[in-house]
């Protein structure tokens, strides 16, 4: 261990991930450990909550044990312990935040809560030395859609949020409707790669002119009402079609939304973040439009734009250098905000 | 009581009459299919009790939480629970007090939820965007709510 390595353990319970992971100084992963509950939760349609915390409280200690392993590192070698504290599920969140304290306590290395929004931007750090703030970031997944100036490590302005549905809820909904399953996001991404994304011209909300803020629902309820109509006039639709319409017109907003904002900042890099960001349609046209305006673009790699380990331990590395530790009566906020 | 809506915002605009007619310990109930405004209604129920911001939709968090003057507001969505048991795991009962609760998807777990109770459901009429919303509980409300949503008008 040399002298200027800091490892940081990462654990992140928010929702149906339960992940640890071990990083050293803010972006080299030495192990993350992901156990998804994805296959326990599919004949619900969504993640039940009690099934969920359930499931993180028998795999926590298995997954820690597992991260100190591949890491070849003792629990002592970790200088602090980084967990995940809001927003999320209460139950789910109270494990990780739980088995953390006493992790921490137990080896007697400081406690940093992490909000889950900035884990997700802070895995654009990871394994990528050239992206360094300042940058504009979407922040899109099932709980969140936030368009977010990153001025400095820690130092985040929120230009613009969902006012309703987050962009993954919408595509959750819309794939359980449409019979694609849990969950919507990489189902409609697939089955649209083979359907016509102008069939149908579903409603771009750009909401008012200067606005980085997004609104979905109408969006869902347009095609909702599309389907009804169809159904009711007796008409065939292609279920390829309306997945590629969909997914288009709630890229073209999160892109062009996205890349406006780098425009007006003034910033040279545009990341994504969140498990939306997985998209391939979302990373291949804010792609172009990067290039068209001489951005660059950058995203995580697909296993830690969704929930991870390893993003907590990043965003707790600059949390660590800066000594901002919590304290061990922090408790779990299902509402915490960005 | 009956109201007929032929928008989301009209449909806002009840849900302001009725935040305004709600008193403390209240439960508000709220069912229809998916797409039909439940969130759209909540929204405004939430800005006629007072909140500022932004209101979005419950799904991910099974509740959000809002304050106004010290009261707290707790907008639930319990699409995701599976048994009664899960709701009271993650405290529903300590939410109740001395709050006012919205509940979409309440038809779930009806029989469980007692007390000074708002029943709502929104129906889709054949229109695209045309909606039936029936309103049962408390005289004295329904009627408040039927002054205050005549009172834009």
């Amino acid at each position: 261990m040399g002298e200027n390595s800091n490892f940081i353990l990462g654990i992140e319970t928010s929702c149906d991930e339960t992940s640890v992971s071990i990083v050293r100084n803010g972006r080299e992963v030495i192990s993350n450990i992901i156990y998804s509950q994805i296959a326990i939760h599919q004949p619900y349609g969504g993640v039940v909550p009690e099934i969920a915390s359930r499931n993180h409280i028998k795999k926590i200690s298995a997954i820690t044990d597992q991260a100190f392993l591949e890491a070849g590192l003792k629990y002592h070698d970790v200088d602090a312990v980084a967990v995940t504290y809001g927003p999320g599920l209460i139950g789910s969140l109270l494990v990780g935040l739980s088995f953390a304290k006493s992790f921490a306590y137990g080896i007697g290395k400081p406690l940093m809560g992490v909000n889950h929004i900035d884990a997700h931007i802070c895995a654009n750090y990871i394994g990528n030395e050239e992206v360094k703030p300042p940058f504009v970031t979407l922040v899109a997944s099932g709980g969140h859609s936030h368009l977010i100036l990153v001025e400095d490590y820690n130092r985040y302005k929120v230009l613009g949020q969902t006012r309703d549905d987050a962009a993954g809820e919408a595509f959750d909904k819309i794939a359980r409707t449409l019979g694609l399953g849990y969950p919507g996001g990489p189902a409609i991404d697939k089955i649209a790669l083979t359907g016509n994304p102008e069939a149908i011209n579903f409603p771009r909300s750009y909401l008012e002119e200067n606005s980085y803020d997004f609104s979905f629902s109408g969006l869902k309820s347009a095609v909702l009402n599309y389907l009804n109509s169809m159904h009711m006039k007796n008409l065939e639709y292609k279920v390829e079609d309306v997945a590629a319409s969909f997914q288009m017109a709630v890229v073209e907003v999160l892109a062009s939304k996205t890349v406006r904002a780098a425009v007006e900042y003034g910033t040279d890099l545009v990341c994504l973040s969140g498990g939306v960001a997985c998209n391939s349609l979302l990373r291949k046209i804010t792609g172009e439009l990067c290039t068209k305006n001489g951005i660059a673009l950058s995203y995580p790699s697909l296993e830690l734009c969704t929930d991870n380990g390893a993003m907590v331990a990043c965003a707790g590395y600059y949390k660590f250098i800066n000594k901002e530790f919590s304290s061990f009566d922090i408790t779990a906020k299902p509402n915490l905000k960005i | 009581m009956k109201f007929e809506s032929n928008s989301p915002e009209q449909t806002g605009k009840l849900g302001i009459a009725i935040g305004k007619s709600l008193v403390k310990g209240m439960v508000v109930c709220l069912d229809g299919e998916m797409g039909g405004g439940k969130t759209a209604l909540s929204q405004g129920i939430l800005r006629g009790l007072g909140v500022e911001g932004y209101i979005t939709s419950p799904t991910y968090n099974i509740v959000n939480e809002y304050e106004k003057d010290g009261i707290m507001f707790y907008h639930f969505d319990v699409y995701r629970l599976e048994s009664v048991e899960e709701l009271y795991d993650i405290g529903f009962e300590e939410y109740l007090e001395d709050s006012i609760v919205i509940i979409e998807w309440a038809e779930k777990f009806r029989d469980h939820i007692n007390g000074n109770i708002l029943d709502i459901f929104i129906e889709k009429t054949g229109e695209i965007n045309g909606r039936i919303i029936i309103l049962r509980g408390d005289q004295e409300i329904l009627r408040k709510i039927k002054e205050d949503s005549q009172q834009g008008e």
